[in-house]
């Protein structure tokens, strides 16, 4: 079991930042650590291994954090398509605007009528 | 039926009905190990061929998760009361389970980043068709100039026509005073300065007055009812004629609509042109002639039509050409 528990704090470890130049990626990593489930499957496992009587109340953890997890996912926005195809949507829409805008400059300063000069 | 029991459902099928839970729970694992391991090789090359959506990898991946947490958990509590039969087992469900905890901290990464793109998207929608509205707004103005100039050149082009076919068929004004004048001087348009109601016959000489004394020769010779005005010894003035006969003096004519045509008003009276209603017989008033009939026969070019209202002789002839005499 110990080894388990090793493998688990090792992995769990490799998550850390290991210097100052990854300061700036803390509020990432913390994210991260925010949608692991190795905390708390290392948790249930450190339990089982003391036969704790707090191992139900683990395991219900880890269940409730997987179903939040599928109901956040349910509900995130934009994730309905692939990152490459909503890169591209979204290439495609600002060159729209960016042709509306053309559009609309060019027929808004368009002069219309040869204004003859007088002789 | 979620993957966990997919799999046990499979590996009691594979195992037979005498297998127990916990046997068959670690065969199906052992088989879901390697069957993931060649999906996870075999995704990389098929992940170029067709993209899954995020959404779809991270349920896929969450669901991995599960499976392989709950297989974990339950491999652990079985190594405590028996053998392992596999003893490399647990540490490939543990890789497996880093590895897909990894996947899936990534994947939600993505799946924030690509909130933050969904949101840029939606202000670029928004911003599409607000220039959707403005360009819908210039093509409808755009429209209603093309209407307005088109009808103003129409009516320019008409009227260049009407320009042109005037300008062929003009006559000169010296012309037309001539003629006006050929058909005043003869006092064919207003009565004569001296003249007052019946018809005054020129100056005839004593001799003929003492051949014909009286009225009654002049009623039979001309059929008018007569009446003397003065007789003087050489010159007579015989005022002959019907008094009822209209025969406008220049006062008359001054008064009438020619005279007054400088002060009718530009819009016609209650809406209508002089012509239109001159032309509709609805103008009142007296109507004078102009000129005898005699002197129409000198051009061809009038037309004239004459309506009788009591007493009075209405006339409107017109001129080709748009001019107009009337009274």
């Amino acid at each position: 079991m110990t080894l388990f528990t090793h493998g688990l704090r090792r992995a769990l470890m490799t998550q850390q930042p290991l210097d100052v130049n990854m300061a700036t990626a803390e509020p990432v990593v913390e994210e991260a650590e925010d949608y692991s489930f190795l905390p708390i499957i290392h948790d249930i496992i450190k339990c089982m291994d003391r036969d704790s009587p707090d191992v139900h109340q683990e395991l219900n953890k880890l269940k409730t954090k997987i179903q939040e997890a599928r109901e956040q996912i349910s509900g995130l926005p934009g994730v309905d398509m692939s990152l490459a195809l909503q890169e591209s949507k979204l290439r495609m829409l600002r060159e729209q605007v960016q042709t509306k805008n053309q559009l609309l400059q060019k027929y808004k300063s368009l002069c219309m009528f040869d204004i003859p000069k007088p002789s | 039926m979620n993957t966990t029991d997919d799999i046990l459902w499979r590996a009691m099928v594979y195992c037979g009905p005498s297998a127990n839970r916990r046997h068959c729970l670690t065969l199906a694992s052992a088989r879901y190990c390697s069957r993931t391991r060649t999906r996870l090789r075999g995704e990389t090359v098929m992940a170029a061929a067709a993209e899954k959506p995020t959404k779809d990898k991270l349920l896929s991946t969450l669901d991995d998760i599960e499976v392989l947490s709950r297989e974990l958990i339950e491999m652990l509590a079985l190594s405590r009361t028996q053998k392992l039969p596999q003893p490399g087992e647990d540490t490939d469900i543990l890789e497996l389970l880093v590895q897909r905890d990894r996947e899936f901290q990534e994947l939600m990464q993505t799946a924030l980043e690509q909130g933050r793109v969904q949101q840029e998207m939606q202000a670029l929608e928004k911003e599409v068709e607000k220039r959707d509205s403005d360009i819908q707004q210039l093509q409808k103005q755009l429209k209603e100039a093309e209407h307005i100039l088109a009808t103003a050149v129409y009516q320019a082009k008409e009227k260049l026509k009407s320009i042109e076919n005037a300008r062929k068929g003009s006559i000169s004004s010296e012309e037309i005073i001539k003629y006006a004048h050929r058909i005043s001087a003869s006092n064919a348009v207003c009565a004569p300065l001296n003249w007052v109601p019946g018809i005054f016959f020129p100056p005839v000489s004593s001799s003929f007055i003492r051949l014909s004394h009286s009225c009654d020769f002049l009623r039979k010779m001309f059929g008018y009812t007569c009446s003397c005005s003065s007789i003087s010894s050489y010159d007579v003035h015989v005022c002959v004629g019907d008094p009822r006969r209209p025969y406008p003096t220049d006062l008359e004519m001054r008064s009438g609509i020619l005279g007054n045509m400088s002060n009718m008003p530009t819009n016609g009276v209650n809406g209508h042109l002089p012509g239109d209603a001159l032309a509709a017989g609805r103008l009142p008033g007296r109507f004078t002639l102009l000129c005898p009939p005699s002197a129409l026969f000198f051009s061809s070019r009038l037309s004239l039509s004459y309506k009788y209202c009591g007493l009075c002789v209405a006339v409107y002839f017109s001129v080709e050409l748009q001019y107009v005499y009337f009274c």
